[in-house]
């Protein structure tokens, strides 16, 4: 009897449960797993499909016309081999030099430290291209070292390439580098020594193998970023072609849609298995630092401090060089004839005028808002709300990581350029500029936004809620006042990337619409160099202000340690 | 408020953290769930608190289904093992925040604030925020923001565990006084046997997702139901019955046989002949003069069970001056004091 009643009751109690759920936090789970979804399949995974349907579009319906028409062409197999020939190579010279400078700033006592960090990590704050430009100002036809010498040197070709692209992706790799020998075990470096191991041998036994992911991980996001840049290529390859600028060189040059998406295609084959590989080592790398792990004491060692010092002084010389001549050139009256000091290349009498570094501030506040508003939603999303849907969201969260910029810009002609999709009412906009930084970047900014969000204990939101608090009231009293600090840092983070990117943009621009970046491009192209040089000069300004500006609002409350340089 | 719960089961994937629990809290008591690490006891309360949603069973608050009611609805108190008090708000904000989200009138917010601070020692304190206070201010500040809103129940996770004895010995006290004071039906989850027998009204202790014992805790003490009790409260010494010691049946079934018996260590009395007939010879392993208290382990030579002679811990006030290891004691353990713990 006792039995059959309780057994009812637990009946009657799931039912009961059940028509609970189905209250207003269960539909709020569901509008907001689709607040989330529905935005990365219009802008992400339709202009994939899109991109995809279209390579293999023929005059005829659908094949494999255009694959076999790329293909078996004697040209991609020499695009295909460049492209793996510059990539390669910069990839283990970048990796090699860039753990060395982490090295040095992480494990040694090379004075200056600080210094020289900062100075690494400048060449994020510039458009993507400027290590070209800069290199072209040095070494060639026209440039410092030929007018010096009168030589008639010239950098144009795969070695232009190789050394512009090793400048540009180093800060990338010497963050990865840095973030992971920062994270040292003093009692592995203790217990080496006691048993007798010199330095080469502690570092063969003991760093190297505790660095060995981010080894990994900086390779294969160096490959990724330089396989897939073509701004560098662009303006110092010359006649010498990678797969990267034939997209743009068929789509823009040729208006052949079909073959720039092929290429497209085989681009995206080593990205995504780049990116695929990069996760899957990458989860199984918990627990590096045990919980008992003691800080690193560094003993001073003069052979090896000053071994390091000339070192870190030679990298930073080569980028504060071309960095520098830049500058430098943007303020003469005419480079490289008459190097006396003028403003006039910052009058902008270029075509559109001083418009474009408007399009891109505009640009990159609305990448900024939305960027903030979509991955600050998904984290929480994922992070917080339980659902069945965790893990695919957080999959397709991260798939950006592995589309590249053009292919995603090729995307969103295909998608949006056709007045019976909605979004073509901001096609041609800056707004959808903006949209497309923001889904580039979706993953970078997703990553630092849920990483942040799993630091704030769920007990806070326990807690409110035992005291009666909403969801919305602790979201507005808890969550946010505690993430600010890292959403700026993510706000700041789409501001920056979309300052100075190229690559997903280029596609997407109409003279009304050309952001300052693709104008350094276009009057490069056009050997106005001081043009050019001036609208990288202006970038960097805004870049550096905002990033001074967020430093200085992060310090004022106390949150010093939130860093805003990704 | 009284508290029911009805065959409350809870899953984890496979894992069944909660297994068919009933439990009854009287009003105004205070009642400590014990038991070893994982043993459910934070589910159960979560599962009370409504931030868990039990898989099977009813609770019922004073006669009402509490499983429909939301945990922002349930008007109840919690303290957490960590404090998670709200990093971005001062001492006074966060006390006051149960009573924001209830509409309180600004006026009445601020003067609640005022007299629970006073009530926990802690009133000078109010503009700071949590860091600047030390781990046992900051639990009392968990404590006045659970209370502010004058809830109908108080649940404590752990609240002491995070702070080092002296405070714990203190606060542990205070919350003991506040409880009288406020009558406010509690439950309190702790790993810590003399807590649970210090605070409780009624102690429950949990294994395994079930409840194994309940009951005042003299009751659980005196009588343990079983050897994991005995093991788990006080330190009971499990002997099996085949060794032939006397026990006393106090009202159990005649003619079943038993099979563990137990006795408390300061029931253990040792002499120096043998002089009754329940006495073993035994041989002194270990001391430990704890002060007041002096802990004995001896080997007892003529009983065996599987694994060779056994062991028995005596304690007897005192100094137990001149008893060295190595000496010959007789051991006696007077039937009454001899529980079955386990049947055949
Ligand atoms: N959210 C969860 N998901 C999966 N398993 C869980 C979850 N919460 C608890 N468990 C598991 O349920 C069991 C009971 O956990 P619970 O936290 O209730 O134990 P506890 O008695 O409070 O232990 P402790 O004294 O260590 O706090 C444990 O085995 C635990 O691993
Ligand atoms: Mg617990």
């Amino acid at each position: 009897m006792g039995i059959s009643i309780s057994a009812a009751g637990s009946l009657f109690n799931r039912a009961k449960n059940r028509t609970a759920e189905i209250d207003g936090e269960f539909l709020l789970k569901v509008f907001a797993v689709g607040l989330v979804a529905l935005p990365l399949f219009l802008f992400v995974l339709y202009p994939l499909i899109h991109i995809l349907g279209r390579s293999f579009q023929t005059a005829d319906g659908l094949g494999l016309e255009n694959y076999i028409t790329v293909l078996g062409t004697r040209r991609f197999f020499l695009l295909l081999y460049n492209s793996f020939a510059v990539t390669l190579l910069t990839t283990g010279i970048t990796v090699f030099l860039a753990y060395g400078f982490a090295f040095a700033t992480q494990r040694t006592r090379v004075p200056g430290k600080n210094v020289f960090r900062l100075i690494a990590l400048i060449p994020l704050f510039a458009p993507s291209l400027v290590q070209a430009q800069g290199l072209l100002l040095l070494m060639g036809r026209n440039g410092i070292i030929n007018r010096t010498f009168g030589t008639e040197y010239s950098i144009y070709g795969f070695w232009g390439i190789v050394i512009s692209s090793v400048l540009y992706v180093f800060p990338y790799a010497f963050l990865i580098f840095s973030a992971s020998l920062a994270a040292a075990d003093n009692r592995l470096y203790e217990s080496s020594r006691i048993l007798g191991a010199g330095p080469f041998r502690t570092f063969m036994t003991v760093t190297l193998p505790s660095t060995r992911f981010a080894v990994m991980a900086a390779t294969f996001v160096v490959f990724t970023l330089v396989i897939t840049d073509f701004g560098n290529p662009m303006v110092v390859g010359g006649d010498y072609n990678v797969l990267a600028t034939e997209v743009y060189n068929q789509v823009i040059g040729q208006a052949n849609f079909e073959l720039g998406t092929v290429i497209g295609m085989v681009l995206l084959l080593p990205v995504a298995a780049a990116v695929a590989i990069e996760k899957v080592l990458n989860k199984n790398h918990y627990g590096l630092l045990s919980e008992h792990a003691t800080p690193m004491v560094i003993e001073p060692h003069h052979l090896r401090d000053g071994f390091f010092a000339v070192y870190v002084t030679l990298i930073c010389l080569c980028i504060l060089a071309v960095l520098g001549i830049v500058i430098f050139a943007s303020f003469t009256h005419l480079w490289p004839y008459r190097l006396d000091f003028s403003l006039r290349h910052y009058a902008f009498d270029v075509q559109n005028g001083i418009q474009p570094l408007y399009n891109s501030i505009y640009t990159g506040l609305m990448a900024a808002g939305i960027g903030v508003t979509a991955t600050g939603l998904a984290a929480y999303v994922t992070e917080r709300f339980n659902t069945f849907f965790d893990t695919p969201l957080y999959f397709l969260c991260i798939v950006p990581a592995a589309v590249p910029g053009m292919v995603l810009g090729l995307g969103y002609i295909m998608a949006f350029n056709n007045p019976s999709n909605p979004v073509y009412a901001i096609y041609g906009s800056l707004l959808l500029i903006a949209i497309c930084n923001v889904y580039y970047y979706h993953a970078q900014g997703f990553l630092i936004a849920s990483t942040s969000m799993k630091q704030i204990s769920s007990t806070y939101d326990e807690a409110s809620a035992i005291l009666g608090g909403t969801f919305i009231r602790t979201v507005r009293k808890i969550t946010l006042p505690l993430m600010w600090p890292t959403l700026l840092g993510v706000a700041v983070f789409f501001f920056m990337r979309s300052m100075v990117t190229l690559s997903a943009v280029i596609f997407l621009m109409t003279p009304s619409t050309q952001v300052a970046a693709v104008s350094v491009l276009l009057l490069e192209d056009r050997g106005a160099v001081n043009q050019a040089a001036a609208f990288s000069v202006c970038i960097m300004a805004v870049v550096v202000s905002v990033l001074l500006v967020a430093r200085i609002l992060l310090n004022t409350f106390g949150h010093r340690h939130i860093s805003l340089i990704r | 408020m009284s508290l029911e719960i009805r065959n409350t089961s809870k899953f984890f994937g496979r894992l069944k953290a909660l297994d068919n629990v009933s439990l009854q809290v009287e009003s105004g008591s205070l009642v400590c769930f014990l038991g070893p690490s994982g043993c459910g006891k934070t589910t159960l309360l979560r599962v009370i608190s409504g931030l868990l949603q039990p898989d099977e069973g009813v609770l019922f608050l004073d006669g009402r289904n509490l499983l429909s009611v939301p945990a922002r609805k349930r008007n109840f108190g919690m303290v957490f093992q960590s404090y998670s008090l709200f990093p971005n708000m001062t001492i006074a904000a966060n006390v006051a925040y149960g009573l924001e989200s209830r509409k309180w009138q600004k006026s009445d917010i601020a003067e609640r604030v005022k007299e629970i601070l006073f009530l926990v020692h802690l009133e000078d304190q109010a503009l700071k925020y949590p860091h600047q206070l030390s781990g046992g201010q900051q639990q009392r500040v968990a404590l006045a923001r659970a209370l502010a809103p004058k809830p109908s129940m108080l649940l404590l996770d752990e609240p002491l565990s995070a702070l080092d004895a002296k405070v714990r010995e203190e606060l542990r006290d205070e919350i003991k006084t506040l409880q009288n004071q406020l009558r406010i039906t509690t439950i309190m989850v702790t790993h810590d046997q003399e807590e649970a027998l210090t605070l409780s009204d009624k102690l429950v202790v949990m294994c395994d997702g079930k409840i194994i014992q309940e009951g005042s805790p003299m009751d659980v003490y005196q009588n343990p139901a079983n050897s994991f009790v005995a093991r788990f409260i006080g330190r009971m010494n499990v002997l099996p019955a085949s060794t032939g010691i006397p026990y006393s049946r106090n009202g159990h079934t005649k003619g079943a046989v038993p099979n563990l018996l137990g006795i408390r260590p300061e029931h253990v009395y040792l002499t120096t002949n043998a002089d009754s007939e329940s006495v073993f010879k035994g041989t002194v392993m270990l001391i430990r003069r704890l002060g007041n208290l002096t802990r004995v382990i001896l080997r007892l030579d003529h009983i065996q069970n599987g694994k060779g002679p056994i062991r028995i811990t005596a304690e007897m006030p005192g100094q137990a001056d001149g008893l060295m290891i190595g000496h010959t004691r007789y051991v006696s353990m007077p039937p009454p004091f001899v529980r079955i713990l386990e049947w055949e």
